[in-house]
């Protein structure tokens, strides 16, 4: 495929996201977006993770090249940027990054409470911004489940307060999926972060279907299984399929990423990595048409029979 | 907070990749050198002292590189990464105090005698020092992240095993043994998860001392029984 065909396919993938409300993409030539249930604002479908490809210390080469990931990401449209204090020091070394890029309009801060103790949430959070160098959150999510009961409470009222846009909760590798059900129902919510990817789908069971009907906005983590997926590909010496043409996916990362996000009840995926190149291919994962029910089912066939 | 045990791998509790990992002894080398050539010597000094069986001054040269490490790599560097960083490090000023305390109150035995666990420690003391910081650089690293005695762990620890496998009585080994072998196991778990193929020399380095101390106490068990 060549330049021209690429913008074509582009322009042809915009048009049929302006054209089709039903797929839960909002209109917009520059790459996906999808509604926070909860508020109605758009967010774009790849948002960026941390979790040890931000974690670089006070190297000052590598931090200088995370900058550049981050600004890569902000320039390919990028919104929602995760974190942890779980993380080592990869808040600190946004905060670096986004002092040397500015803080763009379109940053979207999602960080978490990492802390049993449950009187903490405050001061984590005060702790978090003055790393990151923001004054407020827009998201902040109860990592892990830790103390989620003392957390919520807290994260509710600072959300009363308008210290926090949006709360959440979060889990990964499929753990404490029944804890997590239970809380989606009981508790309002408007973020749910959990693992989901072309080969761990076992959230399209239960817990998609429960963030569609009560209105939660899923982010999903590890879309690339760790680095496993890229492994499996390698590992087969797998072509891309031919159909991947008609989805707008030249590498594997999109393939992988629009498998992801292409689900209704997901708002974004927030692959991490350390590498601009590989930032370029994970955000052109926003552009061109998404796969719909049928081709999900022709990628998962896909890697299935790898 | 770790709940479910079994959904957790190695590569959980490894928040940084492994090129990060790696940089942390090119910065350690940028910072420290010329300190390497020193430390090569006070190795060559430690290992001249425990032939010699001078144990008291055996064990404050030997406190010397566990504490240099301890602080320069794993408060100064390691712990920004994790919070393993600060654990070892206490746990390696902590080595060194067991090595002073050994170093006062163990009986000396004068001058070496030549058996097969003094000359295995020996071996492995000289592979900490001349072989190690060449067999853990990667194929893709700088010679100046090549990992040296008191430099960094990996071949610290290796040196350590070695002279007390050398000049310490085996209930001493024994005792002086826990601390090195969970950094050999932190650091195999740490270098298999970046799929490094030398991962597991130095937990083998270990074993092979550890089993060492086992049968030099049981041949002396043998020796002063008959």
């Amino acid at each position: 495929m060549n330049r021209r065909q690429s913008f074509k396919l582009i322009g042809t993938g915009a048009t049929a996201l302006a054209l089709s409300p039903a797929t839960g993409f909002a209109q917009e030539v520059k790459g996906a977006m999808k509604k926070i249930p909860s508020s109605g604002e758009e967010l774009p479908v790849i948002g960026m993770g941390t979790w040890r490809t931000f974690n670089v210390g006070n190297d000052t080469v590598l931090r200088d090249r995370c900058t550049e990931v981050l600004k890569t990401f902000f320039a390919h449209g990028g919104g929602m940027v995760d974190n942890s204090p779980m993380y080592g020091s990869a808040r600190e070394v946004v905060g670096y990054a986004l002092k040397k890029t500015g803080i763009p309009k379109s940053l979207f801060s999602a960080e978490k409470i990492f802390t049993e103790d449950g009187t903490a949430t405050r001061n984590q959070t005060a702790e978090s911004s003055g790393l990151w160098g923001v004054k407020t959150f827009d998201l902040m999510q109860i990592h892990n489940l830790v103390a989620w009961k003392e957390h919520l409470a807290t994260l509710r009222k600072m959300k009363e307060e308008g210290v926090i846009r949006y709360l959440g909760i979060t889990t990964s590798h499929g753990r404490r999926h029944e804890d997590l059900e239970k809380i989606m129902k009981s508790e309002p919510l408007d973020f749910v972060q959990l693992t989901y990817n072309i080969t761990h789908r076992e959230v399209e069971e239960r817990l998609l279907p429960v963030a569609a009907e009560k209105g939660i906005a899923i982010i999903a983590n590890r879309p690339f299984d760790g680095a496993d997926l890229f492994k499996l590909i390698k590992s087969k010496n797998a072509k891309l399929p031919d159909f991947a043409a008609e989805i707008g996916c030249e590498t594997w990362a999109a393939f992988f990423l629009k498998f992801i996000v292409s689900h209704p009840a997901v708002t974004c995926a927030i692959p991490a990595t350390s590498k601009v190149a590989h930032m370029q291919e994970n955000m052109a994962a926003r552009l061109g048409v998404m796969p719909d029910e049928a081709t999900r089912k022709r990628m998962i066939e896909t890697i299935t029979n790898l | 907070m770790i709940d479910n045990i079994s959904s957790y791998s190695i590569e959980n509790f490894i928040p940084f990749v492994d090129e990060v990992y790696f940089r942390l002894f090119e910065r350690h080398f940028e910072k420290w050198w010329p300190g390497h050539p020193l430390m090569l010597a006070l190795g060559l000094g430690i290992i001249v002292l425990a032939w010699l069986g001078k144990t008291r001054a055996l064990a404050v040269a030997l406190a010397v590189p566990i504490i240099f490490c301890a602080v320069t790599f794993h408060f100064q560097l390691y712990a920004e990464l994790t919070p393993l960083g600060s654990y070892f490090g206490w746990a390696f000023l902590l080595q060194a105090a067991f090595i002073l305390l050994w170093g006062f109150i163990a009986k000396t035995s004068g001058k070496l005698r030549v058996n097969l666990s003094t000359i295995l420690g020996a071996v492995i003391a000289v592979l900490g020092i001349a072989i190690y910081p060449f067999l853990a650089l990667g194929e893709e690293q700088k010679m100046t992240g090549a990992q040296y005695l008191g430099m960094s762990p990996d071949p610290t620890i290796c040196f350590v095993l070695g002279i007390l496998l050398m000049a310490a009585r085996p209930l001493w080994f024994f005792l002086l043994f826990p601390i090195p072998f969970l950094w050999a196991a932190a650091t195999a778990g740490t270098l298999d998860t970046f799929e490094v193929p030398m991962a597991m020399t130095l937990p083998i380095i270990a074993a092979i001392a550890f089993i060492a101390a086992i049968a030099k106490k049981f041949l002396s068990v043998r020796g002063s029984s008959t």
